[in-house]
């Protein structure tokens, strides 16, 4: 495993972007604002950087702490659910997720999601979505390899090993593209939001005139249908569904 | 004997009398407000007796007088002798016109000498509402239901209460003064001792009330007033509070105009303080109370800061440590006091942030109460007992008190300087744990709070939005690559393997050729006699044969791997008999005597056909 990795970092130091010296000058200014309390310039360096094209789980983590030490708690959801959108496994980002969402207004009930779906969300959520391309790659290799060894030897017992291990190989293989894809497609197009303002009047069609539903509050996580200009048809976790203006939210 | 003293000092005031003649002097007095149509005493004082000549009272009515009384007095002091007369001439009169009036100089005869008074200014008001004064006076209720009240008819409207508040516009916990005054026309006096207002709702401090009375015009009327008690009232709650009329009885003095009864004995008894005799006044005893009086009370203002407890009004604070460096298990304690003019009482310890993992104690509250002059001051102690559990140097952070000042009506705070202590070990005698947690060793680490987890402060890896390793074109080189590299590996391997396939197979086929080439250098050395030779080229044929035949490495070859090899290859038991008869014959008869040696003719035929019979029957895949 230990080499494993070790491979997979000689790869990594391959695909890395690596960002300009800019962008990690704002990173520190902004850690030095937030230090002092200065929460606002904080979220301000820390947005040049995303302005500037790049993104990091620990990135969006900081922006989280401090839109929530000045007082933004659907900001500091929405940064918290990025963060571990691009890194599920972010320890801290669940940690201050949790604690964060104490201070949140709506209390919803959860619709059970299906089985195979929320397994297998779980299964595409162990690694990142780079952690996830590299090993798509490994298991190609692996495959191959199993190949070579299943049609070259005479020996049986090395044929056997061959084969199965190709055939292991392979199904990983499939299930660490799935992911990669299935990832990509996650962050690039989200379906998640979180609501900004501090209430939003949830309507019953995508105009002012619409019924008011429910009312929805900052930091309550939703799911986007589709949208109809400037209008939002959300969902929520208890599966009540409604329109709400496109700038209460914000797109995980 | 005592009658020859009185005659000896009159004779000697007489004599002093004539002697200081020449310093005679007259005051006149009057009280500086009347109500028109009421009678008042015009006193004219000296200290000589004189014939009184008044002057021309023109707003005025005499209706009496004068009324002379005299007294004189002698006294010794250090050896000398001296005498005083007084002579008051009163008149009563009565004022006509309303203004401010004067009543000139009188002018005072004494042995043919004249003196002249000064004149003396009077403010004659306006009546009220009838010239025999029988209403209520203003601000006082005389209670009918009262059985007495009701069958005596007052002759004046004489005494009522007032509770005097000094505003009527505070804030919650702000001061303000009240006076329970009475107001009198007549003389009188409270039936037995007076309580104390109930001032529901506020917090109230005694003052000691200024006993000296005044007189004051309440609407056109003259009152004695005199101020009964004082006090500084604190409002607990916001809203209108009402001060509810507070009730008293006061005996007032009724003229008898008619004995109802008819009987003078009845009256006598009845009435048995009054002299029946004299002025046929009999004291009536009264309930009065005061009007309800509403203090609007307003609420402090909303933005107190978190620092606040309570205070209002004007205070200092500060803050000590008893101790600064203690030992552990002894104790400090940090003492917070607040002084100054306010609802000192009422207010809460301010909040401190203690160093966790000490034994800090309730605070004791100590407060000395200050009411002197119009307002209540004062100072509050509050004591926080800290006892040391462990070594080390401790912190306490600034201390906070804020207070509401209503005269600028905003808050105050005042914040403390920190205050650091340090503890000290105790030698290891001394550390007994059990000292100050009884049954326990070793302690939980417990939450003091809640916080997030600080931000992360290392550079990341960015990556740049919007983009995916699959959308990376290294990514599908990458596959594209190991496929290549696969296929280049499979090619590489087959050319191989052909090729040791093929170099099997040159073998296999020329596996009879070298073994007749083998045999026949055999046949040559046997016809030239060399039996050594002719047997180990036997050997060397028929091994040779089999290592090219069956694709096995010469230094493998051995009996069994032989026999191993060509049992797989089918059933050819015969064939290995003669095979290991042939080998065992040749290495026999090559080390033997010549003796035993066999027959080498036959010998050579057999192998000849062994490797016939060899080449016929394995077929090797």
């Amino acid at each position: 495993m230990k080499r494993l990795s070790s491979i997979l970092l000689m790869l990594l130091a391959l695909v890395k972007v690596s960002g300009s010296q800019e962008v990690d000058s704002l990173y520190l200014s902004a850690n030095e604002a937030y230090s002092e309390g200065l929460y606002e310039a904080a979220i301000e360096n820390y947005s040049m950087i995303i302005q500037a094209g790049f993104e990091s789980a620990d990135l969006y983590f900081n922006m989280g702490n401090a839109a929530f030490r000045s007082n933004k708690l659907g900001y500091s959801v929405l940064y918290y659910k990025k963060a571990l959108k691009l890194d599920p496994q972010h320890e801290e980002a669940v940690t201050n997720l949790g604690y964060v969402l104490k201070y949140k207004e709506d209390n919803l009930d959860q619709v059970p999601e299906l089985f195979l779906r929320k397994w297998m969300r779980s299964v595409y959520h162990l690694f990142t979505l780079k952690t996830w391309s590299l090993l798509s790659i490994v298991f190609f290799a692996l495959l191959l390899l199993g190949v070579l060894l299943y049609i070259f030897p005479r020996r049986m017992g090395v044929k056997k090993t061959g084969f199965f291990s190709g055939l292991m190989a392979f199904v990983f293989f499939i299930i660490s593209l799935t992911a990669a894809i299935e990832r990509t497609q996650e962050i690039n197009d989200p379906d998640e939001a979180v609501i900004i303002d501090p209430s939003v009047v949830v309507k019953s069609s995508p105009s002012l005139s619409g019924t008011d539903l429910f009312v929805l509050h900052e930091g309550t996580e939703i799911v986007l249908n589709e949208t109809i200009s400037g209008w939002m048809e959300i969902r929520i976790s208890d599966g009540r569904m409604g329109w709400i203006p496109e700038e209460s939210l914000a797109l995980i | 004997m005592d009658v020859l003293k009185y005659i000896l000092i009159t004779l000697c005031l007489i004599w002093t009398g004539g002697m200081f003649a020449q310093e005679s002097s007259f005051t006149a007095k009057a009280p500086a407000t009347v109500q028109m149509g009421q009678q008042f005493q015009y006193t004219i004082e000296g200290n000589e007796r004189g014939s009184i000549q008044l002057p021309d009272l023109k707003n005025f009515e005499l209706l009496g007088g004068p009324f002379q009384s005299f007294s004189s007095s002698t006294r010794w002091v250090n050896g000398k002798m001296t005498a005083e007369t007084t002579a008051s001439y009163t008149f009563v009169l009565r004022a006509a016109a309303t203004g401010e009036q004067i009543i000139p100089a009188a002018k005072v005869k004494v042995n043919k000498e004249n003196y002249e008074t000064n004149p003396v200014k009077i403010n004659v008001v306006g009546s009220s509402s009838g010239q025999s004064g029988r209403t209520n006076a203003n601000g006082s209720t005389i209670s009918s239901r009262q059985d007495q009240a009701s069958t005596v008819e007052a002759e004046e409207q004489p005494v009522f209460l007032r509770v005097l508040p000094s505003r009527k516009q505070v804030y919650v916990g702000e001061q303000l003064v009240t006076e329970l005054k009475v107001y009198t026309s007549v003389n009188t006096r409270p039936t037995g001792a007076m309580k104390e207002v109930p001032y529901e709702g506020f917090y109230k401090y005694q003052l000691e009330p200024d006993q000296s009375s005044s007189r004051e015009n309440i609407e056109g009327k003259i009152h004695v007033t005199q101020v009964l008690q004082r006090h500084v009232l604190i409002p607990q709650k916001s809203g209108k509070l009402v001060i509810e009329p507070f009730e008293s009885e006061w005996t007032v003095p009724q003229r008898i105009q008619n004995n109802r009864s008819g009987n003078a004995l009845d009256d006598f008894f009845n009435d048995p303080f009054s002299d029946p005799f004299f002025d046929r006044v009999r004291q009536v005893p009264v309930k009065i109370s005061t009007r309800p009086v509403t203090i609007n009370v307003k609420s402090l203002p909303e933005n107190a800061p978190g620092s606040f407890t309570g205070g209002v009004g004007d205070f200092s604070f500060n803050a000590r440590l008893s101790a600064n460096q203690v030992k552990v298990n002894e104790s400090l304690s940090l003492i917070v006091e607040i002084s100054g003019n306010g609802n000192i009482e009422l207010i809460d310890p301010p909040k401190v942030d203690f160093p966790p993992d000490h034994d800090i104690y309730e605070s004791t509250k100590n407060t000395t109460i200050n009411t002197k002059g119009n307002s209540v001051s004062g100072k509050v102690t509050f004591e926080f007992p800290i006892v040391a559990r462990h070594a080390g140097k401790f912190r306490i952070a600034p201390i906070q008190f804020s207070w509401f000042d209503p005269n600028v009506e905003r808050y105050k705070t005042a914040t403390t300087k920190e205050f650091v202590f340090s503890v000290e070990k105790v030698d290891g005698t001394a550390q007994d744990p059990k000292v100050y947690a009884p049954g326990t060793i070793g302690e939980d680490v417990e939450n003091i709070g809640t916080d997030i987890v600080d931000i992360r402060r290392n550079i990341p890896a960015f990556r740049k939005i919007g983009q995916s390793p699959l959308h990376r074109g290294v990514y599908w080189i990458t596959y594209l690559l190991l496929l290549l590299a696969f296929i280049a590996t499979v090619t590489i391997l087959r050319v191989y393997f052909s090729r040791r396939a093929d170099v099997k197979l040159m073998r296999n086929r020329k596996a009879s050729k070298m073994a007749k080439n083998r045999l026949r250098v055999a046949d040559k050395a046997r016809k030239s006699g060399n039996t050594e030779k002719f047997y180990e080229e036997i050997e060397k044929a028929i091994w040779g044969y089999l290592s090219d035949k069956l694709s096995i490495d010469l230094s493998a070859l051995s009996r069994e791997t032989v026999s191993e090899v060509l049992s797989t290859t089918g059933d050819h038991e015969e064939l290995q008999e003669e095979l290991i008869r042939i080998i065992d014959e040749s290495e026999f008869s090559r080390y033997a005597p010549s003796s035993q040696k066999s027959d080498m003719d036959s010998l050579y035929a057999d192998a000849l056909k062994l490797i016939h019979n060899l080449e016929q029957n394995i077929r090797l895949k």
